[in-house]
């Protein structure tokens, strides 16, 4: 790429590269340290390693914040919006990848607009939505607008996906008699799969992440979720430094792991979408 | 008339593919938006409503707090998307390369792209804090005590630690995309350069530049959209203060709906502005960044 420098000159860059790397997870890693120190150490030296460790502050965290069942309200809300988008999205991007004409473009630009269109605007009307339907503090209520909102993201990812795969094989289990349910469900599902990948790990960061909706929406503290139950600390135990971030590690966790084993379908769905888009 | 009946019949099953997407859409996301623009209309306070007309429009032109949410925006827009784009074409330049770790360093920098924006703005609370915050404690350190700030209760400073923070979090995205555009760059355009005498920042110019166009556009066009309607780094940075001097559009629909008032005819004229604001922005750019692209 760029001209070549010594190897000295080498060596330099790569150990300035790795401190700027540094830089990036510096802050999750004291995340995870400080929530293992004590509330005066962590006052007394907030950087470095802990002296004492001590599971006091995850012990209250675990208490303070319901764990179990706010961890339960997140997986289910979570679950079950990431896995009704990614197949209704897929249905809807391969038919307007298939058919391509103009009332189906015309759909697509439908939803694409909807990439364009800030949450915030919704937000207010969406209540009033809510409040008609009889939805407000339910589940279903906020998983219904997980799956509105998801969708445009997601069909936009996925039709560039199915551009890229042939139709050969449709065509021959249309001639071998296969319907055009059976023949999506059992043929182009399947192909689809590292994009459904991609779409499926992206969105369940998005609403395991999300804090404003379930916020909104969803004020219920039996049914609050986890993020909702971290954003109360704030006012209650201010302060309390190695509480919040055994709070936050608590929420973290199950969604680092997810990053690390998806790595790289993350990275290969942003690029799909990206480019081919 | 059996032959039109199973055309019909084919063409309702494709139809149905679109149903359940459209149906969620449309009723939980795209109308309640568009309903905006009528409440917008109206001095709705989520109780009663009475149709206004453009007052709502009108008063929003003199409120200090608005304009200053604008430009607020503006500066947040501009200062993420150029230094987004600008730091992480450079990590992409400099992460194309295989070597060892590399993919490693690709990991740590999009890492923090996971995580909840609201844990983003505890931990950078923590390090900014002025009093046991990292930032003035290092400086300390190095006998530059002078230099310690109140990092997000200074408004101009705080507005700034907004676009950082922001920018450490999206650059990974922003790299993953240039690094995917490098790597579509045919390796014999390279060595014509070689030959042609285009080496160093020349080569950059005149065949890496031209040829990224793709990735740089829809880098460009994701970071306007995103961030003209900034709203969780703020959110849980600054919470839009001290004062209003933060606020984004974004947060100040939030305050004018959620916050001390239900001013919620009010909020959504604002909701309409940005909307439109955003939709303007973004096709100026595409048309004009598109227009930069080569065929390869």
């Amino acid at each position: 790429m760029l001209t070549r420098v010594s190897p000295l000159g080498g060596y330099i860059g790569k150990l300035l590269l790795w401190c700027s790397c540094i830089l990036f997870i510096y802050p999750i890693l004291l995340v995870f340290l400080s929530s293992v120190k004590t509330k005066s150490e962590l006052a007394l030296r907030p950087f470095g390693f802990p002296e004492h460790w001590t599971t006091e502050s995850f012990a209250k965290a675990l208490r303070t914040m319901n764990y179990g069942r706010s961890l339960l309200n997140t997986s289910l809300i979570a679950f079950v919006s990431v896995a009704c988008v990614v197949i209704m999205a897929s249905m809807a991007a391969y038919a307007i990848s298939r058919k391509n004409n103009r009332l189906y473009n015309g759909v697509y630009l439908l939803f694409i607009a909807g990439m364009i269109v800030p949450f915030q605007m919704a937000m207010i009307p969406l209540y009033k939505v809510l409040t008609a339907l009889d939805l407000i503090n339910t589940y279903q209520g906020v998983i219904f607008i997980y799956l509105g909102s998801l969708t445009p993201f997601s069909v936009f990812v996925l039709s560039g996906f199915v551009k890229g795969v042939p139709k050969e094989l449709e065509e021959a289990a249309s001639i071998d008699g296969s319907g055009v349910y059976s023949t999506f469900f059992r043929i182009v599902l399947p192909l689809l799969k590292p994009a459904m990948t991609t779409i499926i790990v992206l969105n369940l960061f998005t609403v395991w992440n999300d804090f404003l909706m379930p916020m909104l929406y969803l004020s219920d503290s039996k049914k609050a979720t986890i993020t909702v139950k971290l954003s109360a600390f704030q006012g209650m135990y201010f302060n309390d430094w190695s509480l919040i971030f055994a709070g936050v590690c608590l929420i973290v966790t199950p969604m680092l792991i997810v990053y690390l084993f998806a790595q790289r379908y993350i990275i290969s769905g942003i690029t799909a979408g990206a480019i081919k888009g | 008339m059996e032959r039109k009946r199973r055309k019909l019949k084919a063409e309702l099953k494709w139809a149905s593919f679109l149903v359940p997407a459209l149906m969620f859409y449309l009723a939980f996301y795209l109308l309640p938006t568009l309903s905006s623009g009528y409440y917008s209309l109206t001095d709705w306070d989520g109780v009663k409503s009475r149709f206004i007309g453009l007052d709502n429009y009108r008063e929003m032109l003199n409120d200090r707090m608005i304009v200053a949410s604008f430009r607020n925006t503006l500066l947040y827009t501009v200062g993420i998307t150029v230094l987004q784009n600008g730091i992480g074409l450079l990590a992409a330049l400099l992460l194309v390369r295989k070597f060892r770790g590399v993919n490693a360093m690709r990991t740590m920098i999009f890492m923090p792209y996971i995580f909840s924006t609201l844990l983003i703005g505890y931990v950078w609370g923590f390090i900014l804090e002025p009093n046991i915050g990292i930032v003035n404690n290092v400086l300390d350190a190095l006998h530059l005590g002078e230099l310690k700030q109140g990092w997000l209760s200074e408004p101009s400073l705080a507005r700034w630690m907004i676009v950082l923070v922001t920018v450490w979090q999206c650059l990974g995205y922003s790299m993953v995309i240039f690094i995917a555009g490098l790597q579509g760059i045919p390796k014999d355009l390279y060595e014509c350069g070689d030959l042609d005498g285009a080496i160093g920042w020349r080569r950059f110019w005149n065949i890496t530049f031209p040829l990224i166009a793709p990735a740089f556009t829809i880098n460009v066009i994701l970071c306007l959209i995103g961030d003209l309607q900034l709203f969780n780094q703020i959110f849980a940075l600054t919470g839009g203060g001290p004062g209003y001097s933060t606020e984004s559009i974004a947060t100040m629909i939030y305050h004018l709906g959620f916050g001390n008032g239900v001013r919620w005819g009010y909020g959504s004229a604002l909701s309409v502005t940005l909307f439109v604001s955003i939709l303007a922005l973004t096709t100026v750019m595409v048309t004009f960044l598109r227009r930069r692209e080569v065929e390869l």
